[in-house]
């Protein structure tokens, strides 16, 4: 079986901040052998300046990195509404924003290599008018996967917005990590159920809702993600490992999954 | 030492996640193959259909259990404000001297804010410090998260308020423990630390290492993996000037403050 960590984190300089761990390069490949992970699908952290050249230069290092480790690692690069300057009130985002942001996804997919798209709605705006530009971009390049965080502690980041969002395209597929949770576990679970082309990550959610997602969604429809560089990946494997899966549903969530959705070969 | 689990919800059913069931048996079973000697079992129960007569019965069920592994299981008694203050308190006492629980868990109840209920958690809260009993709180919803918590434990100084879920979720946890950490008479419990281990480490330097306690918050969470996190929050490798937790630091967020807090030999 393969073990693939479908979210990782790996900024080109780490946020300083003390709460997060300091993960370079080297750090994450030797968590990854210490844990038994094949395979981590890895990203930069969202930039806070939300200046096009900043993300470049985040999405640069990370083809880079894969560069180094090309049977270890695969790349998602970072998108958002690009602004040249901080956004004003009323301008939240602009449609020139949104041109820069499609055509990073373009460069990211046919330059870099990258296998899929990120964003997150502490600094994009996850509106449907916002992205249309961006998603019609992933449309056009067939992008296997877009992810879009999730969670209960912002607007941006509600489950029932990405189920939104993700109902008009049916034809690209979406991944809500973190499963809106902790606690907007039920909410994800329940909109999942009518968005069929949304997978869901299971790092920092409840134990509980791997299981739930599982049975409610099928296995094939949930990915095991650490979230490496926020979160342990020693203590996300474990809740993995205890959420009382059987076999065949273990082994699809913890790597076939997304190694289908990506067309890697396992 | 005896590592002991502060923050177990046994349960046959539940209506709102359907498929969730703990039975003691298969709590005995998961603390057997992760070294746990003593865990504190709570009723878990829909707030949304908290009757007397359900949690009378739930914390019915908790004192049976215990009665048929009294080395093991340590019983919290569940009330609630929205069965009306009277009852609520008189639901402490039963739990107490006749079902001999050593503590209370105060559940939230339907969409409410805890702040709602201020003036209705007086007689139960005075009904603990009369009996010296500690009140856990869950603090893991909008309205019952840890400035609520906070907030309730100011009010009842002499209570001993166990703030549950780390008071939040996420990056909220590390401002909640900040928080908390002005109110003496709040301990922490650090089950859903949905961070990483330098969240625990912060919680006991923040709080102290005499005032924060380890539990798992079965079924929701997974006792070996919250288990783990706290053993990791024992290495030096994390980004973080905070100085690792040390053994007898583990120790006693493991165990031994819970027991001292509940008088356990």
């Amino acid at each position: 079986m393969v073990i693939i960590d479908a979210h990782t984190h790996l900024p080109s300089k780490p946020n300083p901040r003390t709460f997060f761990f300091r993960l370079t390069l080297e750090e994450l490949i030797g968590d990854m052998n210490e844990n038994g992970i094949d395979r981590s699908v890895t990203m930069t952290s969202p930039p806070r300046d939300t200046r096009l050249k900043v993300t470049q230069k985040e999405n640069d290092w990370i083809a880079n990195c894969i560069k180094k480790y090309p049977k270890r690692l695969i790349g998602l690069g970072f998108t958002n509404v690009f602004t040249d300057n901080p956004p004003s009130i009323g301008e939240y985002w602009s449609s020139t924003g949104a041109d820069m942001g499609a055509k990073e996804v373009e460069r990211c997919i046919k330059e870099l290599g990258m296998k899929g798209i990120k964003m997150h709605g502490y600094v994009c705006p996850i509106y449907p008018t916002a992205l249309t530009k961006i998603l019609q971009k992933c449309v056009e390049l067939k992008v296997p996967l877009i992810e879009i965080h999730s969670g209960f502690h912002q607007i941006t980041s509600l489950p029932e917005r990405i189920a939104f969002i993700a109902n008009q395209y049916p034809e690209l597929t979406f991944y809500m990590n973190h499963m809106g949770g902790p606690h907007g576990e039920l909410h994800a679970i329940s909109v999942a159920k009518h968005t069929p082309n949304l997978v869901l990550g299971t790092s920092a959610c409840d134990k509980w809702a791997i299981r739930y997602a599982v049975k409610q969604l099928g296995a094939h429809r949930v990915l095991w993600a650490s979230d490496n560089y926020c979160h342990a990946v020693s203590v996300e494997f474990e809740k993995l490992r205890s959420a009382g899966l059987t076999k065949q549903e273990f082994e699809l969530v913890a790597g076939e999954n997304v190694a289908r959705i990506l067309g890697l070969s396992t | 030492m005896v590592i002991i689990d502060a923050h177990v919800h046994l349960t046959r059913n539940s209506k709102t996640i359907p498929f969730i069931r703990y039975t003691p048996t298969e709590l005995l079973k998961d603390m057997n193959i992760n070294g746990i000697g003593k865990a504190i079992v709570c009723p878990n129960i829909d707030p949304y259909s908290t009757k007397i007569e359900n949690v009378k019965r739930e914390n019915d069920w908790i004192a049976e259990c215990i009665k048929r592994n009294p080395k093991r299981l340590i019983g919290f008694g569940l009330t609630t404000p929205s069965t009306g203050e009277k009852m609520g308190a008189q639901e402490v006492e039963r739990c107490i001297k006749k079902l001999e629980m050593k503590g209370i868990i105060l559940t939230r109840t339907k969409i409410l804010p805890i702040g709602y209920y201020v003036d209705y958690l007086t007689k139960i809260f005075e009904k603990c410090i009369e009996l010296n009993v500690p009140i856990l709180m869950n603090g893991n919803r909008p309205g019952w998260n840890g400035e609520d918590i906070t907030f309730i434990a100011q009010q009842f100084p002499n209570a001993t308020v166990i703030m549950g879920s780390m008071g939040g979720h996420n990056w909220e946890q590390f401002g909640v423990v900040e928080i908390a950490s002005e109110t003496t008479n709040i301990i922490f419990d650090i089950s859903d630390c949905y961070f990483n281990p330098i969240a625990i480490t912060r919680a006991i330097r923040i709080m102290g290492k005499k005032n924060v306690i380890w539990g798992s918050r079965e079924p929701y969470n997974s006792q070996s993996a919250s288990l783990k996190e706290l053993q990791l929050a024992k290495l030096k490798r994390w980004n973080t000037p905070l100085k690792a937790v040390t053994q007898e630091e583990f120790e006693l967020v493991a165990g031994k403050n819970i027991a001292r807090i509940l008088g356990l030999k």
